[in-house]
């Protein structure tokens, strides 16, 4: 791999990126800020405050991804950018891993700032410390990744940037009706569907850890073991990664 | 050590875009420094055989070879090509020099050496401030921060799709004159619809319609074969009566 057009690459989408990046940290502080007090207000359990900001990371993570990362392998495809960008000596598969890695890392500073202001809140609150949220962050950016991935794939098939933000905001906002309706109604557990298994990021520093199976809950009725998730989420990210490698070199610009 | 001179060939290139005929069998070789003027009317298929070139897009069958080397292997042609294909734009949200550096930064080109070809192409093009961001530029401006996108390089082989266009008379006379410079030096490959412009930059044509190949050879000649007149009027009617005779 070319490096010096990989760090030509990288800075330029982490440039780009970098207002939105900001925006979602500070975003971020005042969502929790703003949950934490509400949390106080409802008199939440140290259980439903962790459940509940396990949720509000996993949904963030859907939201800041797909935000970051729409455009990556359409850009140059539906612009006239390509024309001159695409026709350096330079790799495809190295522009388009330098635009994802630089969406990756631009996730890492939201993620960590959700994790910290949540967990000192908790803290604060409850005086709880939890001992799995490393796991649990752990599991938050294996989710970023594969969300990111599976944006960038369906952004290298797509002919517009709107066709991947439309897609990402669907999966992100509608996921508990897909979990209602495949979990409760039809009784099927969605192991298909990448925002399932970002449920593990809630489930894994929720006290107790919740059962497979939750009967009495419509929308959270099956939740992802973590062996369970993990595999989801890895084989979201080689799939999509591969149908982005695939795509972004193949494309014509016609 | 002789350096070998720059080296265009085409064989049999065929491209089909949505059914359609784009290229038919396209052949022609260009060798050596000098600036080959590549004519046709609008939808000829000029801009596809320069996408060809520089692996926008892939042809359905033929060869591009770039200094011998096959075009598919385009990590490998491409060191040896810059090119203006089509209208191409920088990304408005970077400043011109975050662009150029960013051009710089794809082709390998070390940071005193690209800062040094920013600065000259500053000059040669006057190109207005560097920090300013592409997206806020005119047509006329974007059109010379992509023309010193191409030169940064500084390849022995230049494309160039209409490179004037969009700009007013002062920017295209500049922009010949360096044309005029580097053509002791580069080969390039000049798709234009201006007879004019053709007529004061070229040493050798080669006539493209409906994709195919229909005339070549050095700019007297054809203007002494095909036209009747001298000078732009002589090539202008030189290209009507090949065309003309084409569509007949």
């Amino acid at each position: 791999m070319d490096k010096t057009a990989f760090l030509a690459v990288f800075y330029s989408q982490f440039r780009r990126g970098k207002s939105a990046m900001t925006a979602f940290s500070l975003l971020s502080v005042i969502i929790i800020t703003l949950f934490s007090f509400l949390s106080v207000k409802a008199a939440f359990d140290s259980s439903e405050f962790f459940e509940s900001l396990g949720l509000i990371i996993w949904l963030m993570i859907g939201l800041a991804a797909t935000n970051l990362s729409a455009d990556v392998g359409v850009m140059d495809f539906s612009g006239r950018t390509g024309l001159l960008v695409l026709s350096q000596p330079v790799d495809r598969k190295t522009i388009i891993t330098a635009r994802l890695l630089a969406c990756f890392s631009l996730m890492l500073l939201p993620l960590l700032i959700l994790y910290l202001s949540g967990f000192l809140s908790g803290f604060a609150l409850y005086r709880m410390y939890m001992p799995d949220a490393l796991l649990s962050l752990g599991f938050a950016f294996l989710y970023a990744l594969s969300f990111i991935s599976f944006i960038v794939g369906v952004s290298s098939s797509s002919k517009e940037k709107s066709t991947p933000l439309s897609t990402g905001l669907t999966f992100s906002l509608l996921a508990v009706f897909v979990f209602a309706v495949f979990g409760k109604f039809i009784g099927i557990e969605p192991w298909f569907f990448l925002p399932y298994a970002g449920l593990i990021i809630s489930s894994t520093i929720t006290v107790p850890h919740p059962l497979h199976v939750n009967p009495g809950n419509y929308f959270f009725y099956y939740m992802p073991y973590a062996y369970e998730a993990a595999i989801i989420m890895l084989v979201y990210t080689a799939i999509f990664i591969s149908i982005a490698f695939f795509n972004y070199s193949r494309r014509e610009v016609i | 050590m002789v350096k070998n001179l720059p080296e265009i060939k085409l064989t049999g290139l065929t491209k089909k875009i949505s059914k359609n005929n784009i290229l038919e069998n396209v052949s022609f070789e260009i060798k050596g420094y000098g600036i080959t003027g590549y004519l046709g009317p609008n939808g000829a298929g000029k801009t596809t055989t320069l996408k060809i070139l520089t692996n926008l897009i892939r042809p359905d069958s033929g060869q591009a070879l770039i200094n011998g080397i096959d075009s598919r292997d385009y990590k490998k042609t491409l060191r040896y090509v810059s090119a203006l294909v089509d209208v191409p734009e920088p990304y408005p949200d970077m400043t011109v020099k975050e662009f150029l550096s960013f051009i710089g930064g794809l082709r390998g080109v070390k940071k005193d050496i690209l800062d040094s070809r920013i600065n000259s192409l500053k000059k040669e093009l006057s190109l207005e401030d560097l920090n300013r961001k592409c997206g806020e530029l005119s047509k006329g401006n974007k059109q010379r921060v992509v023309i010193a996108a191409v030169l940064l390089p500084d390849t022995d082989i230049i494309l160039l799709d209409e490179p004037t266009s969009g700009l007013d008379p002062a920017e295209s006379h500049d922009i010949k004159e360096l044309l005029k410079k580097l053509k002791k030096r580069k080969l390039i490959l000049l798709s234009s619809h201006l007879m004019d412009e053709v007529k004061e930059l070229c040493n050798y044509l080669i006539l493209i319609d409906k994709g195919k190949i229909i005339a070549t050879g050095p700019i007297k000649q054809i203007i002494k074969k095909f036209g009747k007149g001298r000078g732009e009027k002589g090539l202008e009617s030189a290209y009507l009566n090949i065309v003309g005779r084409n569509h007949g």
